[in-house]
């Protein structure tokens, strides 16, 4: 059986003028196909084009060129999960942490109070420490990130979009929430494309990793990850983990010279 | 502790102020002594002689400040929202908010009359120009993370409006009122004084120089610094509880 594609992007192209005047190309014709349940992560240094790659993909930046399809559709589109880069800042400091999580589920036409609920039941299981009756500002920058990520999967997403979802955590609570996300991935059957600067990050929670450099942006290697899911938290002492996180950083530090 | 710091300049002030007259450093006829002013001060509250001019200023105030909210916030939210409509209004609104707005006084004499209907539009007209350009601001500037939020969603236009773009901008809106409010006071006294108001802090003010009364003109000052403070202190009240957010 052909497993369906989630994403396909076909030479998108996309610059952005500096105030010099002149234009950086950011994208110059980048291809990706991402399979429906897959989960690729994105690798690479920073300014290289990830982050305008994912911001096309959520449907919140248009290529100047090319063409995307995201779930069957042309974007933009709906279904999709998206946690910014500046998740921080994408919160609404005038709601609560509960009518945050909950608002993709209010404008997509759900009344509050069932909207709440289901974010609260989320929160429950995905961040259970957090208070939701506080407002944004009164948070730390990792439990700002956890309640960017709760927002992103409240509404059930087919494909969630994630830049540099665990960047803020201390250690312990990064390998929370990693194991949290994968237990979800898996259990909704998600697509999943994230851009990391970890690369155990990247290796634990994916696929297929994607190495790559610019602008403009291109991939300069491919890691298949073929590690059994669900993944247990122990499989990052193993020593095939400890190899494809070998391999990616190799690869990575090739790219910069 | 907090309470101590905040009285600190004022009572050295006031004890400066009493060195200074009880040794006749300075005229009387500059400046009397503190304890006739508060004699003069409990005089015009107790008389309630006073009473009548405040109230007649506060209601300037009120009525110049809310007619340029009412006006300039919708102004400033369709010019923020339409880059057209800004494109179109905002020169003309840059030119005529160069005009100091006191040399537009005999315009307004002109076409409304001397009395209140002038001090009024004196008091409405610079309120405008910031409840125009801050609401504008405000609303054309919001974070671009949260408006990405609502849009990858596809919140509709009303609930983006609602939930993200207006509460986004009313931290701009209510700096708005507090720079309008201080604004509001300062034209309406200013106004009081040349306009032909009758009665008025500011009526007064001027009566009281010109009738060489100055300890009472100090008192009227500082029934003046109260009142401005006492606004001040209720829009800060009023951010504090509706921009909760703000600045943080």
């Amino acid at each position: 059986m052909t497993i369906p594609i989630a994403i396909e992007a076909k030479g998108l192209s996309k610059g952005f003028q500096q105030e010099t005047g002149e234009v950086v190309q950011v994208l110059d014709g980048f291809n990706l196909t991402v399979k429906s349940g897959e989960t690729v992560c994105i690798f690479g240094a920073n300014g290289c084009g990830k982050t305008t790659l994912l911001g096309i993909c959520g449907g919140i930046e248009n290529p100047d060129s090319g063409s995307i399809t995201v779930l069957g559709a042309m974007a933009p589109h709906a279904r999709v999960g998206y946690v910014p880069q500046a998740y921080g800042e994408s919160l609404f400091p005038w709601m609560s942490l509960l009518d945050n999580v909950a608002f993709p589920l209010r404008v997509c036409g759900s009344g509050w109070n069932e909207a709440r609920g289901q974010a609260a039941q989320l929160l429950q299981e995905f961040a259970p420490s957090l208070v939701a009756t506080k407002y944004s500002y009164q948070y730390s920058g990792g439990q700002k990130q956890v309640s960017a990520v709760a927002r992103a999967l409240v509404a059930s997403p087919r494909l969630l979009i994630a830049d540099e979802p665990f960047s803020a955590l201390d250690h312990s609570a990064r390998i929370a929430a990693q194991d949290v996300f994968v237990s979800l991935v898996d259990r909704l059957q998600l697509t999943v494309v994230a851009v990391t600067h970890d690369v155990k990050d990247a290796i634990y929670i994916a696929d297929r990793v994607l190495i790559v450099s610019g602008p403009p942006l291109r991939v300069v290697d491919e890691v298949a990850v073929a590690l059994p899911r669900p993944r247990p938290p122990s499989i990052r002492a193993s020593a095939t983990f400890l190899s494809l996180v070998s391999r990616a950083i190799d690869s990575f530090l090739a790219a910069q010279t | 502790m907090k309470l101590t710091r905040a009285l600190l300049i004022p009572v050295i002030a006031a004890l400066l102020w009493i060195i200074v007259t009880e040794l006749h450093l300075v005229s009387e006829l500059f400046l009397p002594g503190p304890f006739a002013v508060i004699r003069s001060l409990f005089s015009l509250v107790v008389t309630g002689n006073v009473i009548s001019d405040l109230l007649l200023t506060v209601g300037r105030v009120f009525v110049g400040f809310f007619s340029a909210v009412l006006i300039g916030v919708p102004v400033g939210a369709v010019m923020g929202l339409s880059n057209g409509v800004r494109k179109l209004m905002e020169p003309s609104i840059d030119v005529l908010r160069s005009i100091p707005t006191t040399a537009m006084l005999p315009l307004f004499m002109l076409l409304l009359g001397i009395g209140d209907k002038s001090i009024v539009a004196l008091v409405a007209v610079p309120c405008l120009w910031t409840m125009i350009m801050n609401t504008m601001y405000g609303v054309a500037n919001g974070s671009k993370a949260r408006r990405d939020i609502a849009r990858l969603y596809r919140a509709s236009r009303l609930q983006t409006l609602v939930y993200v773009v207006i509460p986004d901008s009313l931290p701009f809106v209510v700096a708005g009122l507090r720079l309008g409010m201080a604004l509001a006071l300062h034209m309406a006294i200013a106004a009081e004084m040349i306009a032909g108001a009758r009665v008025g802090l500011g009526r007064r003010l001027f009566d009281a120089e010109m009738l060489l009364r100055v300890p009472e003109m100090y008192a009227l000052l500082l029934i003046t610094g109260a009142l401005g403070y006492t606004l001040n202190r209720g829009l800060v009240a009023f951010e504090r509880a509706v921009v909760h957010w703000s600045g943080r």
